[in-house]
Formats: C-alpha cells, structure tokens, sequence
C-alpha cells in the first residue's frame, strides 16, 4: 500500500545500484574527459599550426627601423616565399638611395640610411620579386 | 608541454570541486558519476574565485603558488575535515544511489549517450577549427582583464578613459571611470590556467576551457532532464534515460553551432556559457532538494547561486526570474494543499547548511567584495521600462530563431499537452519545466510585464535550453500515444502506420531544421595570415612606443583588433577604437564622434579638432578601406606597412 502511493506520487529513492550500472557512468564521465582532451588538443595543435606565421602563409611588412621622424632606416620582415627585395628611397621624385637584400622566409633585417629631415616627403619602395610593392613615407 | 600543463590545471578545477562538494556535504549526498562532475566543475570555479578575491583583497599577490592555494586549500582543508568528522563520529557511508533506475541504463542506452556526446563535440570542434583563433572580440575584451591579474598578480579594477565633451566644443579624455559590464568570475579561472600552465592567451587555450565548459552543459542538462522525467513519469512506461538522451539529441548535434552553443565558445561571451552550466546545475540542486526534501541540494543550489552572480550578471538576473516562474507555478499546483507545500518547503530551511551558505554569502557579500555591477548600481539600468525599442520583446519568429525552431515548436506543443494531462500537470516536477519555459517567454517575449530593460535577443539565446528539455520530454513520450486497441488501458491512441508516419516527420523535422541552423553557421576560411599582420603591427607598435603616444585603430575592419590591447596594458580603452558606424547614429543612446571623424575625416577641420584636442598620434587602418584619405594629408606619415594593416603617425 505505501509502495503504491509512493510509486503514484512520483516521489521518492530509487532503490540501490550495482556496481555495474556506478561503473557504466564513470566510464561516461571518463570517455567525456578523453573527448575532451583529445578536442583540446587538436584545437591547440590547430591554432598552433595557424599562427605560425611562417606556416602556409605568404605575407612581409615594412616599417621604419625607430620613431625619430628625420630617420629613414627601414626594417623588413618576411613570411613569403619570395626572397629578394628592392628598395628604392625617392624625395620629390629623386631617387635618393637604392639597392637588393636578400632575406629568407622567418628572416627580418634592417638597413641603415642617412638621416633625411628635407621638407616634403620621403618615401621608402621596396618591391619583392613576387612583384609585390609596399611603401612608407615620413612628411615633413 | 604547455597543452600539458594546461590540462593539469584545467582538470585541477573539477578536481578541488569534487574535494569540497564531498568536504562541505558528504559522502552521503546521492550523486551520480555525471552530476558530481559537472558539480565539482562548477565549485572548483567557484572556489577558485572566492580564494582568489578573499587573497587578492587581502592584498596578497597572487602568483603561481598562491593561485594553487586558492585552488586547493578550501577544498583540501573541508574533504580533511569531513573526513575526521565521520571518522571519529562512526557514521557510515549510507549506499550509494545512481541517477539511473537499474533496468533504464541499458547497454544500448549507454552507447547512444556516448555517440551523443561524441557527434556534438565533433561538431564544435569543426566549428571551432577555424573560428577558435584569437580573434573574437568578446574574447579580447575578457581576456585583457585575465592579463592584467596575471601580469599584476592583482584584482584588476573594472574601469576605463572615455571621451568625453568638455562643455566649450572640444573633448578630451577622461580619468578612468567605473564600468560595470564585467564580473570578476569570467576572469579569474582563465587567469588561474594562464598562471599555472604558463599558456599564452594567444593560443587555444581560452577556447578549449569554454569548449569545456560547453561540454559540462550538455550533461548538466542530460542530468537534470532525466531527473526531473523520473519524477513527471513515474507510473508512465517511459524511460528517464530515454528522455535525458532525447534532450542530449536536441542540445548536442542539432543546433550545435548555434549561439549559445559553439558560436559563444569561439566567440568567447564567457559570463553567458558559464552561466548556461550554473542554472541547470542550480535547478537540478533545487529540484532534488524537493523532490527528495534533502536540504543539503537546498544548500547546494544557494552555494551555485552565489558563484552565479559572482560570474555573470544577466544570468544571475535571468536564474532570478526563473525560480520566481517555478514558485508562482508550484503555488498553483498546490493550492489546495498549501499547509502541506509550506511544510516541505520549510523542512528544508530546518537544517544547518541552507544558513550556513546564507551566512557565508553575507559575510562574503559585505566584508569582502560584492559584485561589481551591485557596487555600481548597475541593476537599477536592467530592470525598468524598455527603454529601446531593441528592448521591448521579441516576436514569436523571432523567439523561434533565438530557440531552434523545432526546439520551439515542440516545446511549446510539449507545454500545451502537458498541461491537459493531469497526472503530469500534478506532478512535483511540473513547476520546473513549466515555470523555467513560461518565465523565459515573458521575458523574451513581453519584458514589459515584467519591468524588463535589457535587450531581448540576449534574452532569447535563454530560451533553447529549456525547450530543448521539453522538446526531447515530448519526443520520448511520443510512443504513449501509440495503444494497441486490443491492450487496456483504452486512452488516446493513434493507428501503427499514423503513429510511424507521424514519428518519421517529427525525427525529420528536428534533424532538417538542426542540421540547417549548423550549416548555415560554419565559418568561412580562417583568418590566421590577417590576424598575424594586425598581431605584428601592434607589436611594433608596442615595441617603438613613446609615453605620450595615444593610439586609435579601427573596429570595422581591422582583424582582431579587441585583442591589440593586450599588447600594451594600458587601460581597457587603449587603444581608442573606431566602432561600429551604426553606433554613431544611434539617437537614443548618443556617442562621442572624434573616433569617427579621426580615422573617417582626418583632413577635415572636425577631424584635425578632435586630433587637437586628444593628442593622438598614432593610427592603424585597413588599407582597403581607409587609406585614401590618409596617403593625401601631409600632417600623417606612414610607419609601417602591411598588407591589411598600416600605422600612420601624426606629425607634431
């Protein structure tokens, strides 16, 4: 009779487990953390591997070498398969300075040219010989 | 060796939980293998948290080993006494009792459990492949508050410079000022991980943690919905597990990227996913806490409540709202017997533990530290009269996108039938399923009823997991309706080949519509090689950095640019940002323009005013977008040259 009314009401402790049924849930939770695991670690393997940025990637940038506005010392950082570079340093349209380096991908160098405060505005061309062209340029 | 370690101290977390769940309640306390886990993650956050704050106020700094104590000490020191205390008291450990019914945990049962499980992790993973870089705004904005504990080994103070009119024409910028969207508990167990395993925030591990934690949800919500079928069909032959797995199909394959699912994993909006963990886990406390009249879940579900709202604001505000709808619904189902409801309530408040953690809560809350939106008044912005019209509900289409629109559908079908069954509608745990969906409908759908001033879509996202409950409820309790005409009990019954069709079009429809909201959803390909020139160019910048240079960047279209803070440290605001251009048309909710006309007009007399008065000197664009009208002004020049980013410097 109680049983009865416990069972209608809903209410109430299921009876105690086998070890059986303990052991099926702690492998659950135990597969969970695996899965997690192994997720997490292809994700860091993944973003990894993504910001490599040497890894798949084709990209360099330029910059002047420090902030002092009469310097036009550049640096150049490559992550592309091209390796050589050609710079050229023009004021007004004269070509001031010139020239070729050569940097491996992952590499980085900087070059070192005279300071030039002339009025008007000084701009730094280097192209690499995938045919792409990046500049900077200091106005004064 | 970092992947290493940032397990170690990721699985350190549930692991110091598990101590103090079993410290502060006993070994006594019937749970099972899945809810203790997903117990134990939440309180080993919550313990982390409260440690660290305790330390921090105490102006303790918080290094590595000191994070470790945070970590372990509590949790040691209650598990060594519990330990002690039944020890020395002779208690035995009563039996132990599962989740399961014996005969429900089959084999098969188990199995389809795991290909759940697995499918849905597979699935985020998928996703998150290529949207889990580093780049995800909400992301950047949390982790730069992780940093500086890391960096300062000190609480950060939740502030930041703004731009503000000075009254005569002109602007300037600020002294830092309170803010109050950020809650300390986002921050802390990422800063933990990071101190501990030594991980750079500029890898995955921010977003394996949430994965994580998106993980323990699905299981909080297996657990609670076999629980909470246990008791709404006993005398029905229907199976717990069948509706626990049921659920697990609705939340975990279909609708796997959907917000907030994956999408809030990659896009780290870290206060909502953990608290989609800590409310079905509070409901699943409070529920058994009923149901079984134990009051140590009564106390269970404060404890979970209170790291809920030293985690994330909106939902400590929505988890409010929802016992208040399970209250009002419990009241209604048992108000011919009021006396006796009040009687079993007050037997659980007839014990030490609920007052213990009432204590605890109040001594924390006052002498210690209070949630920063309580200390800025932030509360009194939410709740009120919507002020947008971006607050004022959303429709039922809308709701149903928010949802999943089988989700919906079904759950609200569920909802309906549910309430002509008297047996279910009588039931205990009727209130929960009924109380959670209708408070959220109102919420997202008239929050005018209920003084409601937050935006609805946020509100929305709520919604799928407790009709994703009702949802799997109806599709495992489907088979009822199916009776053998020559079997008694007569009821309602469909014919064998009605029944299978009508099975067929319910399984399609829920497949169809999941599986749509997840192809729909997949990212395009990565954006690593634009991420990494925006990281190199905001490192040169740091690099070559002057203390009176002030920094603006571009939110349109610069790539991960929430995360270029985190280079410099400066404040929460630095750089300064060009937002969203819509938000600078927005008349209820007016903004300073300088950050617009800086980068937009720079050559313009609204522009060079705004650099003038602010002194910013230093600018990344996107070239392909905003180059032009800076290649034409002499007053910038142009230091660094990338490929989708470039910095131009203003001359002095």
């Amino acid at each position: 009779m109680k049983e009865t009314a416990k069972k209608k009401s809903g209410v109430g402790m299921r009876p105690a487990v086998s070890l059986r049924d303990l052991s099926e849930e702690a492998l659950a939770v135990i597969f969970v953390v695996v899965l997690f695991v192994a997720a997490s670690g292809w994700l860091f393997f993944h973003v990894n591997r993504e910001l490599d940025p040497d890894n798949g990637k084709n990209w360099w940038t330029l910059a002047f070498e420090n902030r002092d506005t009469g310097s036009l010392s550049f640096v150049i950082e490559n992550h592309s398969a091209s390796t050589i570079f050609t710079f050229n340093v023009s004021h007004d349209k004269d070509v001031i300075d010139a020239g070729n380096l050569t940097i491996e991908r992952g590499g980085r160098k900087a070059i070192s040219l005279p300071a030039n405060a002339a009025e008007g505005r000084t701009i730094v061309t280097v192209t690499s010989s995938d045919g792409s062209k990046k500049e900077i340029y200091r106005n004064h | 060796m970092t992947f290493f370690l940032f397990l170690v101290a990721t699985l350190a977390i549930p692991l110091s939980g598990y101590l103090l769940l079993r410290g502060l309640f006993g070994p006594t306390l019937p749970l099972s293998s899945i809810e203790s886990s997903a117990f134990s993650l939440v309180l080993g956050i919550g313990s982390l948290d409260f440690s660290m704050i305790a330390l921090g106020k105490a102006g303790i700094p918080l290094s590595g080993p000191i994070v470790l104590i945070a970590l372990f000490a509590i949790p040691i020191l209650s598990y060594a006494l519990r330990f002690a205390y039944e020890r020395f008291t002779r208690k035995r450990s009563g039996p132990k009792r599962s989740l399961f019914p014996r005969t429900a945990l089959t084999p098969p049962a188990r199995t389809l459990l795991l290909l759940l499980v697995g499918l849905a992790v597979f699935l985020k993973v998928i996703f998150l492949v290529d949207a889990g870089l580093p780049t995800a705004t909400d992301l950047g904005h949390h982790m730069y508050w992780s940093k500086i504990v890391v960096d300062t080994e000190r609480l950060p103070e939740y502030s930041k410079r703004e731009i503000v009119d000075t009254g005569d024409g002109h602007v300037a910028l600020s002294d830092a000022e309170s803010i109050s969207d950020f809650i300390i508990g986002e921050h802390l167990p990422f800063a933990a991980i990071s101190k501990l395993s030594g991980a750079s925030f500029f890898s995955a591990f921010p977003v394996a943690f949430l994965l994580l934690i998106n993980i323990a949800t699905l299981l909080a919500l297996f657990v609670l919905s076999v629980r909470i079928a246990d008791v709404l069909f006993a005398d029905k032959a229907i199976s717990p597990v069948s509706v626990g797995l049921a659920v697990l199909f609705f939340v975990g394959p279909l609708f796997a990227f959907s917000s907030p699912e994956a999408k809030f994993v990659s896009g780290g909006v870290v206060g909502n996913l953990l608290g989609n963990l800590m409310i079905p886990l509070v409901l699943l406390s409070f529920f058994r806490a009923y149901v079984e009249t134990e009051s140590r879940f009564f106390a269970l579900g404060i404890l979970l409540s209170l790291i809920l709202a030293y985690t994330h604001h909106l939902s400590t505000l929505v988890l409010a709202f929802i016992l208040l709808g399970i209250a009002l619904s419990m009241i209604a189902i048992t108000f011919r017997d009021l006396p006796s409801f009040a009687k079993r309530v007050w037997k659980l408040f007839a014990s030490p533990y609920p007052w213990s953690m009432f204590v605890f809560a109040a001594l924390f809350f006052f002498l210690i530290a209070a949630p920063t939106y309580i200390e800025t008044n932030a509360v009194s912005t939410a709740v009120g009269t919507p002020s947008k019209v971006t607050r004022t509900g959303l429709s039922l289409l809308q709701a149903s996108e928010s949802a999943g629109m089988v989700r919906m559908a079904i759950g609200l079908a569920a909802l309906l039938v549910a309430l002509f069954i008297r047996a279910v509608r009588r039931s205990p745990a009727f209130p929960f399923v009924f109380g959670w969906g209708c408070s959220l409908l109102i919420m997202a759908l008239r929050p005018r009823w209920v003084f409601l001033d937050i935006p609805s879509n946020r509100i929305g996202t709520y919604l799928s997991f407790p009709f994703a409950i009702l949802s799997g409820m109806f599709l495992a309790a489907f088979p009822i309706f199916y009776r053998d005409r020559s079997k008694k009990p007569a009821g309602v019954f469909v014919p064998g080949k009605l029944f299978l069709f009508a099975s067929l079009v319910l399984f399609s429809f829920a497949t169809w519509n999941g599986s749509q909201d997840n192809q729909s959803s997949l990212p395009s390909a990565g954006e690593a090689q634009d991420t990494l020139e925006v990281f190199s160019a905001t490192n040169y910048l740091a690099n070559h950095s002057l203390p009176e240079d002030l920094f603006l960047k571009d939110h349109n279209y610069l790539v991960a640019d929430s995360w270029m803070k985190l280079f410099f440290m400066r404040d929460y605001a630095y750089p300064l940002s060009r937002g969203y251009f819509k938000r600078y048309e927005d008349e209820a909710n007016p903004r300073e323009q300088c950050t617009l006309r800086m980068i937009s007009v720079p050559n313009l007399p609204e522009g060079r005013s705004c650099y003038s008065d602010l002194g910013v000197n230093l600018v990344a664009i996107n070239p392909a977008y905003d180059m032009a009208q800076f290649e034409k002004s002499n007053d910038f020049s142009l230091i660094y040259s990338g490929t989708t980013v470039q910095i131009y410097e203003r001359n002095r």
